[in-house]
């Protein structure tokens, strides 16, 4: 224990420029844990990083004076005699109530000395008993004595724990008994990263006892303590009350009581636990630890950060669109053919349609010609619609009285929708979720992008798809390239010119052979001479225009289901490959941004590192 | 019931015990959260299984009363073996100053005393008795024997009974595996455990520092409820507490805690010379303390049955608590089911939308046919039928032209088996996605998503599922089949039925014509209202039989649904059910230790209270 007191020359009181870092580092964490998470936060990481943060809160608060203070807090189960030792430490004044009946302590009380303004300590400190003192080796030093943390009143553990993150030293007061106790040892286990540790066993006088068999108390514990990297940690054997029997015998004048109470057992340590907490605890040390409990603040926040760290998902990103792709080829094929067969029951409305767009190609004879034509051929697929009781299927579409394509369209995506698609679409979002977890892509971040846009609204694009597609069919019939389409310009040019020029001729031949001919004498069938001749020339353009431009469903169909394919292929593609990208994109944003964050904790962390002084206070923190 | 099943069924329930405080052990140190009373449940668990392995056992094994058991429990440092040595009246128990010091039970008898409640199979479960002397600190499941000479006094305690000092409760080795020396990963708790349940007195020891904490507490009230009596001894303070702190014991501790503790004595901080000469120098705190014991042993019969009451009792009355265990697993397996069914009902519905929906039965269109053959005139009548039909030839060609027209071309659905199969892959999929989804949440998902990922469970389910379908389309081919044929032949097997429809077939037919006659008008016109007649006639009667080869059609449909679970859905869905809890895992166990407990214990109810039997 270094005792000497070092003559430092210091311009500036190092600890207090760290308060604005702390306090800036709090507030980007709070920030962070405000914001939205993609990767999804565990309670437990999110208390934890809560509690950082106020933890980082009060440091900073601690550290903003010229001379920060330094918590002393027992702790220790019930009846080992933290309080005993807080009165023995305090002299005459009786602070603590300490008797035989427990748990005694029920509220922390603070001893501090008379200078330091109440409303300086720690909130967590201000209600418990305030006991000031006026003991100039103790200025900056405030010990607490808290409720036990073992027994059946757990509103004692409670406020123990409301306490204990105050504190820079905790002293793990033990007795014979309970040195070795599971409560108090989780306590420390749990809290040795974070503050420094020094030990008391106190009851000193039963531990001595001769026995043949078992190890001293004090070895054992020290025992331990080395096994949890505590090398040589700092041990105080005492008996407490002792000193507190002496003090009184002092007050009372019972005889004539010397410096040490009498018939103290060999190594009673009380002395150098005092000596220690005035002398060795010297400004140097106080520093020390205080830097040290900020360095170790850092750590474990750095450590916390480390545990949300989101994966980095690049590779598994990509590999896993690869082998997505392949599934929404599939997908695409077996929706098409779900659509065409939903449109099998249409067919001739969709010749129908076909029959009327091309037939606007043609003017004159030939366009009337072929208005009438289709009227009369589809006249059974317009009528079936208005006739009440042909419908008997059970899952035809609502067709619209007048031809709408887009209707149309919508009406069909509807029935597909709800025979097939809608579950396909839901089983589809499972199959890629599967196919993701084999890539090894954490489903919890995925599940939610993918299923959604497993329920959007498919119905309605896939009647656009169906829309696109046959107006794209028809533009490919209707407006061919290369020789068909000098073959159709040539064979619509003929079908609207030679009808007329033919009826023309013709009925100037009938005029020439009616007033120019002798002996003509025509009969009643005779004049209709020129319009058989029309209507021969109109049948031929016809069954010209059916061979060069066929319209029949059988030949659409396996084109229209290439077309209809190929847009789902890209449609799928669209909104589902760029999910795993999107998801990794987000992940690595919050990366981006936790990683920041650690950046200003190594920093600051740093910084505290090189102006780390030496102290002797390593012994109060294991390795 | 004889010796043999007694045993078995004891020990079973003992094993059964055991196995559930090892899963809830085995979940402990995977959770972080809740571990207090996770810890409570796991040391009812072991109470309950030593109960029966140690106090219920033996006593249905007619085992002697005697010896009875005195234990000597409390927290580290509180006194114990002190306690010990003041009950034995010599200084046998080695006390000193290091917490935790004892490690294992220690059993006292005399030099004589008889061993033979040693002998039942499984007593004190995992505690092997030590071949030879050593100290008390090793660290392992052990018990030793130590003889200590006859008490000078007259107290003759160790001729009914035998004392046990016990390791504590509190340090942090008796919850974990020592750092030192620790092969065992429990701690010795679980020694602790044992002996107390195979106690018919408990000596409760607890000093000036202890008697208000929690663990200790807590221990109390657990032994408490096994109805075994308790006396506390307090220990430590000065002379002058010794009152208040038993006043004050009483109010603060005992007051909360269920009724047993049959007095509280106290013995203050003892001197060297006390301790060491416990029958002379501690007279005065030794003969309450022996007096106190000898009213609790002197009928040794009777404590030996207040023993096994009680501990059927508690074991009644926490079975319910104890099971509890398997609350979070049972919810698990509860979630997969309803998972497992929510795929059953989509697989259902998808094969009714996409196939079942859309298929025509062709049968049935045949069977209209034939329906309307039958209905016309045989023999004699051949003539007329044939005359008619010929009438009715225009109608006919007619209607075949505006059916061309106005009939729609069907939509092509998808076959029968890949309709299936997709369904399957679909269900299977969404099965996968939530077991990978949830493998952290719980085993249970972990389980089944690793019988995805390496025990082959997709394939066994395509395995079961062609299975399935075999025996579902060997039905289903007989069913329709049938169905179809028996519109026309149930006709045919029913000749008055049959000939009656022909009747009124032709009779209407007849109806027709004579009204189509009888109009008023000339005669051609009325010739050619001939056909029109027959054919309006025919067209009804037609219409009715195609009303009636739907609704059949229907039926069918709704049968081929039924089928459909019947064979393949259904036993595909229950199989999947119980698939996590099957093929030796752990829910299994799990499983059949919850379904063997409850009647276990009812079983040993009327073993130990027959009297109620024959009530």
């Amino acid at each position: 224990m270094s005792t000497e007191i070092l003559q430092l020359k210091r311009e500036e009181p190092v600890l207090r420029t760290l308060a604005p870092g702390l306090r800036h580092l709090e507030r980007s964490l709070r920030e962070w844990l405000a914001g939205k998470h993609r990767y999804p936060l565990s309670v437990m990481a999110r208390a934890t990083l809560e509690g950082l943060a106020n933890d980082l809160h009060r440091k900073s608060e601690d550290l903003d004076v010229d001379r920060p203070l330094l918590i002393i807090v027992l702790m220790g189960g019930t009846g080992v005699g933290k309080s005993t030792l807080l009165n023995a430490l305090a002299g005459e004044q009786a602070l603590a109530l300490a008797s035989f009946t427990r748990p005694t302590t029920r509220d922390p009380v603070v001893y501090y000395h008379e200078t330091i303004r109440p409303d300086r300590l720690d909130p967590a400190l201000r209600h418990c008993r305030l006991a000031p003192h006026d003991r100039a080796a103790l200025e900056h030093k405030v010990i607490v004595d808290t409720p036990d943390l073992d027994s059946n009143d757990l509103a004692n553990r409670e406020k123990l724990m409301h306490v204990l993150p105050v504190a820079d030293i905790v002293l793990y007061v033990g007795s014979q008994e309970k040195y070795h106790d599971k409560l108090g040892w989780d306590l420390f286990l749990q809290q040795r990263k974070r503050r420094a540790f020094a030990f008391v066993l106190n009851k000193w006088d039963r531990c001595t006892q001769a026995s043949s068999t078992g190890v001293r108390p004090d070895e054992d514990l020290l025992r331990d303590l080395r096994s949890e990297g505590f090398e040589n940690p700092v041990v105080f054997r005492t008996c407490a009350q002792s000193w507190v029997d002496l003090v009184e015998a002092r007050a009372s004048g019972e005889g004539k009581p010397g410096a040490r109470p009498p018939e103290l057992p060999d190594g009673e340590q009380f002395e150098d636990l005092v000596q220690w907490l005035e002398q060795g605890l010297s400004r140097l040390e106080i520093d020390a630890i205080k830097a040290r409990g900020v360095s170790q603040l850092l750590e474990s926040l750095n450590h916390a950060l480390d545990e949300v760290m989101p994966p980095d998902l690049t590779d598994v990103s990509l590999r896993t669109q690869a082998a997505w792709s392949r599934i929404l080829r599939e997908e695409a094929a077996s929706v098409a053919d779900v659509l065409i067969n939903t449109l099998e029951p249409y067919q001739k409305e969709i010749e129908h349609h076909f029959a009327l767009e091309s037939q606007r190609r043609f003017t004159g004879l030939m366009s009337g010609y072929l208005q009438t034509y289709n009227r009369l051929k589809y006249v059974g697929s317009t009528l079936r619609d208005r006739l009440p009781g042909l419908n008997s299927g059970r899952e035809t579409a609502v067709t619209p009285l007048q031809w709408n394509l887009a209707e149309f369209t919508r009406a069909c995506s509807e029935v597909a929708g709800n025979r097939a698609l809608d579950a396909r679409s839901k089983a589809l979002a499972s199959r890629l979720l599967v196919e993701a977890d084999a890539q090894s892509f954490p489903l919890s971040v995925l599940t939610e992008p993918v299923e959604n846009t497993g329920k959007l609204d498919w119905r309605q694009r896939h009647a656009q798809t169906l829309i696109e597609a046959l107006d794209e069919v028809q533009r490919e019939w209707t407006q061919p390239k290369g020789g068909r389409r000098l073959a159709q310009t040539l064979l619509v040019a003929l079908a609207n010119w030679v009808p007329p020029l033919a009826l023309l001729a013709s009925v100037f031949y009938w005029l020439y052979l009616i007033f120019f001919a002798r002996d003509y004498h025509p009969g009643w069938s005779d004049h209709l001479t020129p319009l058989m001749v029309l209507l021969v020339v109109l049948i031929l353009f016809q069954i010209l225009i059916a061979l060069i431009m066929p319209l029949r469903w059988p030949a659409i169909r396996s084109e229209f289901q290439r077309h209809v394919e190929e847009k789902l292929r890209s449609e799928l593609k669209k909104v589902y490959n760029p999910i795993p990208a999107d998801v990794n994109e987000a992940l690595a944003q919050e990366r981006k941004h936790l990683a920041a964050l650690q950046g200003e904790v190594r920093e600051v962390a740093n910084w505290l590192a090189q102006r780390e002084q030496a102290a002797s206070i390593g012994a109060m923190y294991g390795h | 019931m004889d010796q043999l099943s007694q045993r078995a069924l004891t020990s079973q329930l003992a094993e059964d015990l055991t196995w559930l405080e090892e899963h809830s052990r085995h979940r402990t140190r995977e959770s972080t959260l809740g571990t207090v009373e996770q810890a409570v449940q796991t040391s009812e668990l072991r109470l309950a299984a030593a109960l029966v392995r140690n106090c219920i056992g033996p006593a249905l094994d007619r085992q002697p009363a005697m010896p009875l058991h005195i234990a000597v429990i409390g927290g580290a440092g509180a006194g114990k073996s002190t306690i010990a040595n003041l009950l034995l009246g010599t200084v046998s128990a080695e006390a000193n100053p290091q917490a935790g010091f004892t490690r294992h039970p220690i059993v006292y008898t005399t030099a004589t005393g008889a061993l033979n409640w040693a002998g039942h199979l499984g007593f004190l479960g995992p505690l092997q008795r030590a071949p030879q002397p050593m100290p008390s600190s090793i660290d392992a499941d052990i018990y030793q024997v130590r003889r200590v000479p006859p008490d000078p006094t007259g107290f003759e305690l160790l001729r009914d009974a035998v004392v046990w000092d016990c390791p504590d409760m509190t340090t942090w080795a008796a919850m974990t595996a020592s750092t030192h020396d620790g092969k065992n990963g429990q701690g010795y708790l679980a020694r602790l455990i044992e002996v107390t349940a195979l106690a018919d007195v408990l000596v409760y020891v607890t000093s000036d520092e202890r008697y208000n904490d929690e663990v200790p507490t807590q221990f109390l009230y657990l032994l408490l409820q096994t109805g075994k009596p308790v006396i506390v001894c307090l220990t430590k303070m000065k002379e002058a507490h010794a009152e208040p702190m038993l006043d004050h014991f009483r109010k603060e501790v005992l007051r909360h805690l269920p009724p047993g503790v049959v007095n509280c004595l106290a013995v203050p901080y003892l001197t060297a010379d006390q301790r060491q000469d416990p029958i002379h120098q501690a007279a005065r705190y030794r003969i309450p303390l022996l007096n106190q014991v000898g009213v609790l042993t002197h009928a040794p019969v009777r404590a030996r049955r207040r023993t096994l009451v009680g501990a059927l009792g508690y074991l009644q009355r926490s079975h319910e608590r104890l099971l509890a265990v398997a609350r979070h697993d049972v919810t698990a397996l509860e979630n997969w089911r309803a998972l497992v069914q929510r795929g059953e009902g989509d697989y259902n519905q998808r094969y009714q939308q996409e196939y079942l929906c859309s298929e025509r039965f062709r049968g049935f269109d045949e069977a209209l046919v034939r329906l309307m053959d039958l209905l016309e005139l045989p023999g004699v009548g051949k003539p007329i039928s044939g005359v008619l039909w010929l009438a009715r030839t225009p109608y006919r060609l007619l209607r075949t032209a505006i059916g061309k027209a106005l009939s729609r071309p069907e939509g092509l659905g998808l076959p029968e088996l890949p309709v299936l199969e997709q369904a399957l892959t679909g269900w299977i999929d969404q099965l996968r996605k939530e077991a990978a989804r949830q493998a952290a949440t719980h085993q249970l998902w972990a389980h089944v998503a690793n019988g995805f990922a390496s025990a082959g469970l997709a394939d066994q389910i395509r395995d079961r599922f062609q299975q399935g379908y075999r025996t579902y389309q060997m039905s289903l081919s007989t069913e329709t089949e049938r169905t179809a044929r028996a519109i026309y032949e149930q006709l045919e097997q029913r000749p008055a039925m049959l000939n009656t429809l022909r009747g009124v077939k032709f009779g209407i037919d007849a109806l027709a014509i004579m009204a189509a006659l009888m109009a008023p008008g000339p005669l051609w016109s009325d010739l050619l209202l001939v056909p029109v007649a027959t054919s309006v006639s025919h067209q009804l009667v037609e219409l009715l039989g195609k009303g009636y080869v739907d609704s059949q059609r229907e039926l069918t449909r709704q049968r081929q649904m039924g089928l459909l679970t019947e064979n393949i859905s259904g036993p595909l869905a229950d199989w999947l059910a119980k698939w996590p809890a099957t093929g030796g895992s752990p829910f299994e166990r799990l499983q059949t230790a919850l379904r063997r407990i409850p009647p276990a214990l009812e079983q040993l109810h009327t073993l130990i209270h027959p009297s109620r039997e024959t009530n």
